[in-house]
């Protein structure tokens, strides 16, 4: 029996690679606005455009340095590119409503969700954050990375660039 | 939840090799149609010894956690499961989690109308005070049921959530059964799409049934809690609270006492651009919820009491953490974010950050072993019946507390 189950495990790790080739997009999973409103992943939408999708929490210093880093180029790369960022927090019942004043307060222009269930983080492997992921026009993830250090906005712009053109 | 130590692993992997046979014809165009996507996450430590600070010494040299998902969607059919190694758990982490095997697998269909899934999920109903069951794999926490829920929207705004299910304990389950309704109404989007204020009531009831195998009490079976909760975010304010209230349940954690346990949340707060104001309040009493009576430590958790305090980053700060006190506290948070303008003295070129936070925590008066002695004293009825069972109550409680 034992034998059998460790075949079974190696066979759907193989399944796994053989359509590696298909795009990963995203998922379609439940989450909250700040005003409570519960809205469907699948509402997500930039007209085309590419999408930042970036994983979050309002105890994470490397995420708030993140978004504020981001923030300060905002609009420059939205008049280039057109991208739009959404920002997923997983916060829990702890925490979550400490997002609502801290963005507030932060001024930052993106658009935010709760998702307090870990629903999509969970749909999407995200183990720890910040973990942000750049979709392109038709949703299917082109780019991701864990981690921020100061400076890797630029990378994670040039990205983006490289899926306008 | 499927361990080899029960041997199902092996038909299991037999349903998933039939099901996923890329000779059958059909099963391929199912595969082609769906896509399936997984990933894989492992963390291993080598451990060395430290006289100089005694650290534990790992006879194994290495320790690692191992985790694997798989997940396939066609249309709103979605089904996936995740592998979990221990081999043996990293410092830190249960014991009892040693082993491998699939610890979480389940078929769900979403769609507008209906969310159904069988087999391992996670839920919370409010802010999860009588219900949560989730996963944080840095805690080493994994309380999903294994079981049924069914969630429908059946107008615009309003939630109803049903579920039923035991929870997992490492590689086995619970002994008592949890049974859990949820109801959510977004009063204004169904009344008023139009309104940019939103008001948000619901309510919850969850029962435990567990059978009564102690020789000295008589156990309550079946163990109920119900909670309310309320919201309104109106332009820059949001006020939130949220009651519930537990019926008698002696545990391993409350010294077998049949109090009812309640606790109540409020928070409030005010922002606006470059200024945020978050105010919250607490009062737990008796509110330890636990699939398992027996239950202890961080094991089989119903109940989910956020403590109010700041969730610090790192882990100097966070070397001592503040626990919620589940038996009794009282406590309250304030914290304020403030952006000092760009340009201004104090502000610089990019504006300045401050936050200022502060919480308190109080435990509440809890009656002790001699009032109650007291007050059995003063009964008039007390029959020589009550003394033994008195007695015996307070040997075992004075035992526990050795």
């Amino acid at each position: 029996m034992k034998i059998l189950s460790s075949l079974g495990i190696l066979f759907l790790a193989f399944s796994l690679s053989a359509n590696a080739q298909q795009a990963k997009t995203l998922p379609t999973a439940t989450v909250k606005t700040l005003d409570g409103k519960t809205v469907s992943t699948a509402t997500f939408e930039n007209d085309g455009k590419p999408i930042i999708l970036s994983f979050w929490a309002s105890w994470c210093r490397p995420c708030i340095k993140e978004l504020s880093a981001i923030a300060d180029l905002y609009e420059d790369w939205q008049d280039e590119t057109g991208v739009k960022l959404i920002a997923i927090s997983i916060d829990d019942s702890r925490t979550v409503n400490n997002v609502r004043p801290l963005v507030n307060a932060r001024g930052w222009d993106y658009e935010f969700y709760l998702d307090s269930n870990s629903d999509l983080r969970r749909a999407m492997g995200v183990t720890n954050v910040p973990h942000t992921f750049i979709l392109n026009g038709n949703k299917e993830v082109m780019y991701q990375y864990t981690n921020y250090t100061e400076g890797s906005e630029y990378e994670l712009f040039n990205q983006i660039k490289s899926l306008i053109k | 939840m499927i361990n080899y130590r029960n041997g199902l692993a092996g038909w299991l992997s037999i349903i998933l090799l039939i099901l996923l046979m890329p000779s059958s014809s059909e099963a391929q165009n199912f595969l082609d149609k769906g896509t399936i996507q997984g990933n894989f996450y492992s963390e291993a430590n080598y451990y060395l010894n430290d006289s100089t600070i005694a650290t534990e010494e790992v006879a194994e040299y290495i320790r690692a956690n191992i985790y694997g998902n798989i997940f396939y969607r066609y249309k709103g059919f979605n089904a996936g499961l995740r592998y979990e190694a221990y081999m043996p758990p990293l410092l830190g982490y249960d014991s009892n989690y040693e082993g491998h095997g699939i610890a979480h697998l389940f078929l769900n269909y979403t769609d507008s109308l209906y969310e159904i899934t069988v087999g391992n999920f996670y839920e919370q109903f409010g802010n999860g005070i009588i219900l949560r069951a989730y996963e944080d794999k840095n805690l080493g926490i994994d309380n999903s049921f294994n079981g049924f829920k069914m969630v429908t929207h059946p107008i615009k705004g309003l939630t109803i959530k049903g579920i039923i299910g035991k929870q997992r304990y490492f590689w086995d389950y619970s002994p008592g059964i949890t049974r859990g309704f949820d109801g959510e109404w977004n009063i204004l989007q169904t009344l008023a799409p139009q309104s940019s204020t939103t008001i948000i009531v619901g309510g919850s009831a969850v029962s435990r049934y567990q059978k009564d195998k102690n020789p000295l009490y008589n156990l309550p079976e079946n163990v109920a809690a119900f909670s309310g909760r309320a919201s309104l975010y109106s332009g820059g304010f949001f006020l939130s609270s949220e009651y519930a209230r537990k019926l008698n349940d002696p545990t391993a954690t409350n010294n077998m006492i049949y109090k009812d346990g309640q606790a109540l949340f409020v928070t409030g707060s005010y922002s606006t651009k470059g200024l945020g104001i978050l105010l919250s309040g607490k009062y737990i009493d008796n509110m330890d919820f636990r699939s398992n009576r027996d239950a202890t430590s961080n094991d089989l958790t119903l109940s989910y009491i956020p403590p109010t305090t700041r969730q610090h980053t790192y882990s100097l700060p966070g070397m001592y953490p503040y626990a919620t006190q589940l038996t009794g506290e009282a406590g309250a948070m304030a914290e304020i974010n403030y952006l000092i303008p760009r340009k201004s003295l104090i502000g610089g070129k990019y504006g300045t950050n401050v936050t200022l936070s502060t919480s308190i925590a109080h435990s509440i008066d809890k009656g002790n072993l001699t009032i109650r002695l007291r007050l059995v004293h003063q009964e008039p009825r007390a029959t020589l019946l009550n003394l033994v069972k008195l007695a015996t109550r307070s040997i075992s409680t004075i035992y526990r507390l050795r």
